[in-house]
This record gives C-alpha cells, sequence and structure tokens, in this order.
C-alpha cells in the first residue's frame, strides 16, 4: 500500500499498561515497519523516554469513567496541544482510539480537518452513561470517516449509543513473541500448573472464582501462577499459588508456556480478550468463563474450553476434565494455533491498512 | 434603562444567538455533505479497483477457462450498482472456497482481489453511515424551516449487493 502520514491518538497514558495503549504502541511499530509515517499523540508524565514516535500531550488525571478507572486527558491545554499536533502532523488519516472516552480522542475528533478514523475498544451495550450521553457524543461522532470495533460486543455498543456501522476488525498479537516461548522449571506444580493473568485486586478479572473452584477440587500437585498487579488476596488454605506480580510480556510469555491450562475467569465487561489470544499463541490450552467477547476469540469453543461465567464448582469441574484429558488439551492446541493466525499483527494492520486506503483519497 | 430598552436587547441578543446557532449549523451539514462526497468518491474508486483486480485475475491463467470468462463478462459490463451486485454474486460463486495455490504471483492476486472486496464492503458502509448522518440533521425541524441544505440533493444511500466471497471473509471475531 502507498506510504501515508498517519496519525495515532491514545487516550489513556502509554506509561501504564493496558490494552488500548498496547494495541496503539503495536500498530504504530507495525505501520512504521512497512514504510508509513506514523507520530502517536498520548498523554504522558514523562517528557523523556517515550519512543521518538511519540508526541506527549501533557499529564493525565486518573478518573471513574463508564465503569474503569483510566488516566485521562482534557482541558485547553490538551486542546491546543492536539490542534498542533494536528497541524504539525498534516495527516493523510488521523485514528483515534475510544473517541467516546473524554481524553485526547474526543479532542482530535472535533479538530481534525483530514479523514478520522475511530476504534471503539469498550464494550458496554447497556451503560447508563453512554445512554445518557448519546446526545453529546453521536454530533462529535458524525465527524467520523470510518468506525472500527474491536468485536461484536464493541460493535454492538457503537451502533446502540454512538450511531453508524463500524467493521469489526480485532486487536492484534505480535503471535511470533509468543510462540515458542520456554516453560520455567521451577514455576511448575507438582502434578500440573495452571495461569491466572489479570489485575489480581478487580473483582471482574474473577481470580476469586478461580481460587475457590481450586478449593472445591482439593486436588494435590496443582500450582496456580498468578501474574498482574495489584494486593493478593486471602489465598484458601492449602492451595499451591504463587504469586509473580506485573511482569513483562516475555516473562508472562514463559508463565503461559509453563502453565498446563490458562484460566480466564473473568466475570464481565470484557471486549475482547487478547490474553486469551496470547496464551493461544503461547501453545497453552485455554479455559475461558463462556462470556461472548471470550467465545468469539475461542471460535464457540473449538479452539479453547469454556465454563457458565462466576460458576466456579463448573469451573472446578471443567479443570479437573480438561487437567486429566491430554489428549484433548492437544486438540484444542492444535485448533488455536491455526485459529491465531487471524489475529496476528500482520493480518489486522492489513486490515486496518484497508479503512486508511477507502477513507484517505488524497 | 427603561423596561422596553430591556426588551430590545434582549431582542437583539436572541436574534444574534440565534444567528451563531443557524450559521453554525449551517457549515456542520456543509462539512457533512462534503465528507458524503469524499466517501461516495471513496466507493467509486474501491469498485473500480475491485473491477482492475478481477480482469487481473481472470487474465492470469491462474483460473479455469469457464471461472475466467464468467469474471471478465461480469467485470466489463457498465458501471451501475446492479453491476457491481452481479459482480459480487460472480465472485461469490467462484471463489466459494480458499484457493489453493502455492504460486507466489498468484498468491498476490488473490490477495489483493480479496482486500479489493472487503475494501468496496467497508466503502459503501462508510458512505452509508454518512448518509443516515446528513439525513439526521437534515430532518431537524429547524434545519428544514430555515432551508439550511440549500439546493443540495437528498441523500441516497448506496443499495449494493457487497457481500464477499466466503474465502475471502473479512476477520470477524466469530467465525
Amino acid at each position: 500500500m502507498r506510504p501515508l502520514r498517519i496519525g495515532l491518538v491514545c487516550p489513556y497514558s502509554l506509561d501504564v499498561p493496558g490494552g488500548v495503549q498496547n494495541h496503539v504502541r503495536d500498530l504504530a511499530e507495525c505501520l512504521l515497519e512497512r514504510g508509513h509515517e506514523v507520530s502517536v499523540l498520548a498523554p504522558s508524565e514523562a517528557e523523556s523516554g517515550l519512543p521518538a514516535y511519540v508526541v506527549a500531550a501533557g499529564r493525565a488525571v486518573p478518573l471513574a469513567y463508564n465503569g474503569s478507572v483510566g488516566r485521562l486527558l482534557f482541558g485547553p491545554v490538551a486542546t491546543a496541544r492536539t490542534r498542533a499536533w494536528l497541524a504539525e502532523g498534516n495527516f493523510d488519516v488521523v485514528h483515534v482510539h475510544e473517541p467516546a472516552a473524554p481524553s485526547l480522542g474526543m479532542i482530535a475528533v472535533g479538530a481534525a480537518e483530514c479523514p478520522v478514523v475511530a476504534t471503539f475498544h469498550m464494550a458496554n451495550p447497556r451503560s447508563r452513561l453512554l445512554s445518557a450521553a448519546s446526545g453529546i457524543l453521536r454530533p462529535r461522532l458524525e465527524r467520523l470517516a470510518a468506525r472500527i470495533a474491536v468485536s461484536e460486543a464493541a460493535r454492538q455498543t457503537v451502533v446502540q449509543h454512538c450511531g453508524g456501522e463500524p467493521v469489526i476488525i480485532p486487536n492484534g498479537v505480535y503471535v511470533e513473541r509468543y510462540r515458542g516461548a520456554e516453560a520455567v522449571e521451577e514455576w511448575r506444580g507438582v502434578e500440573a500448573t495452571v495461569a491466572f493473568i489479570g489485575r489480581v485486586g478487580e473483582p471482574r478479572k474473577g481470580l476469586t472464582v478461580l481460587l475457590e473452584a481450586m478449593s472445591l477440587m482439593n486436588r494435590s500437585g496443582l500450582r496456580l501462577l498468578v501474574v498482574g498487579g495489584g494486593d493478593p488476596p486471602d489465598v484458601p488454605q492449602g492451595l499451591d499459588v504463587r504469586f509473580l506480580g506485573p511482569v513483562d510480556d516475555a516473562t508472562k510469555a514463559r508463565v503461559l508456556a509453563t502453565a498446563d491450562v490458562y484460566v480466564a475467569p473473568n466475570t464481565g465487561g470484557e471486549s475482547f480478550g487478547i490474553v486469551l489470544v496470547e496464551a493461544m499463541a503461547a501453545g497453552t490450552c485455554v479455559l475461558a468463563s463462556d462470556l461472548p467477547a471470550f467465545r468469539a476469540v475461542l471460535a464457540d469453543g473449538r479452539a479453547g474450553a469454556t465454563f457458565p461465567t462466576g460458576d466456579a464448582a463448573a469451573l472446578a469441574v471443567a479443570l479437573g476434565q480438561l487437567l486429566d484429558d491430554p489428549d484433548r488439551r492437544a486438540r484444542l492446541r492444535r485448533a488455536a494455533s491455526v485459529r491465531v493466525t487471524s489475529f496476528d499483527w500482520s493480518t489486522v494492520a492489513s486490515r486496518i491498512e484497508e479503512v486508511y486506503d477507502t477513507v484517505a483519497l488524497r | 434603562m427603561t423596561a422596553i430598552s430591556w426588551w430590545v436587547v434582549g431582542a437583539i441578543g436572541v436574534v444574534v444567538g440565534g444567528g451563531v446557532w443557524l450559521w453554525l449549523t449551517a457549515a456542520r451539514l456543509d462539512r457533512l455533505h462534503h465528507r458524503l462526497d469524499v466517501a461516495g468518491e471513496s466507493v467509486h474508486i474501491q469498485t473500480a479497483r475491485r473491477r482492475a483486480a478481477v480482469l487481473e485475475i481472470a487474465g492470469s491463467g491462474l483460473l479455469d477457462g469457464p471461472e475466467s470468462l464468467l469474471l471478465v463478462e461480469a467485470a466489463s459490463a457498465a458501471y451501475d450498482d446492479e453491476a457491481e451486485s452481479r459482480l459480487s454474486e460472480v465472485l461469490r460463486a467462484v471463489f466459494d472456497e480458499p484457493l489453493a495455490t502455492d504460486d507466489g504471483a498468484g498468491r498476490v492476486l488473490v490477495d489483493n482481489l480479496a482486500s479489493a472486496c472487503r475494501r468496496v464492503q467497508m466503502a459503501r458502509r462508510f458512505h452509508n453511515n454518512q448518509v443516515a448522518s446528513v439525513r439526521a440533521l437534515r430532518s431537524t425541524r429547524l434545519v428544514r424551516w430555515f432551508r439550511l441544505a440549500g439546493r443540495a440533493p437528498h441523500p441516497q444511500a448506496i443499495d449494493l449487493d457487497d457481500g464477499v466471497p466466503p474465502a475471502f471473509a473479512g476477520l470477524d471475531s466469530g467465525s
């Protein structure tokens, strides 16, 4: 594809890890590699130490919005910096992420003269806030030339509250970075190993459901590896749980490679499920709650097993069966290794380029 | 000031405020119309590219004779929405399952066509989103009373079959 000048706008601080931020960073690097000119506008605490393609728009404030806490940036200074960045960049296309969040994305949509593409990450079709804000959002979002939703759940949210029919393009993963990650022997349980990844203190990530299920299973030699920040909850007596804290991507890949099963016991609010894709890429069998977003990633159970969301007893049974059936695990892993190629950045970035091509006529 | 002059000041305020609102709304509508034109242009460009990609693959010897002929015929018809719909139909019949080719050049042609099909679909969808936005604003009472849309024609959604062949289907999270 012809090289374009592309401006990406991230609403949340890049210094803080998160799904949207990772997506924007990976996308920027992928587009640069494909020969485009890319500049990323993002809130940032630090002026230095950022990748060369990032322009810091100022310090973000942590605020609760639409069910989760994000570091957001708004106000006259942010608006002025966004305008300056747009003028300087003279972009062929501007691609904002999460334009319905009160942050840089929304500002850029209002200020950009060139075609604007927006990716909606959130999935919250019954959001009362978004229903109430519809009158504010719709006139702003009518400026969008193209809308992308990262999942069916995100698509429904857009159609419901923001107007317009988006195309679905999933989040990307660099499959190669996970494929062939090496297991770490000292992390392995005596009989079997299970992994959990996600902010430990956040109830909707479902760690307590998994701990309860493991208590019910009462299986000796089973170890749980927990990756993610936050204060560890009380671990029921007799369980072998190892908290590894927040780790980098390479270590996360090794944790996944060490585990026999990766469990995603999330109880709701998930739009996509990028960690499931990472586990599939690392060759780890996935067992996830049957949220629509997860079922979609797992091709309705063909590329990973599911259990009824929030049901610890059902999780205990499903996990036990999976650990006792290495053939089934191997089958699921094989299906998963084919499935993940659709989520590889090589595919995802091409689809996003196709969107740019349909809106950037210059 | 007397009560009467307050009334005058108030009336001027209302008139000025209303004028500003009308001016802003007219500008907003104008931008919407402009974006709609761009989106319509994009549909034309993408359908033209799809035709080019079809002709290229039909002339490459990658497909059998009958399939190539069908494609050439469908891709050479005079341009209108109906002809594009027919081309989509023929493409779906020809590419009903993934084409197994180890030939690198052939792969490029197929990928190129797949991408062109997906872009036609996107361009039409984005265009029709713009149509909906224009219509929504034009249907508000004040825009109609003050004829802010001027002589701009009433926007029409593009109605054509843009179904992508199963072998090229977009990445949706479902399949």
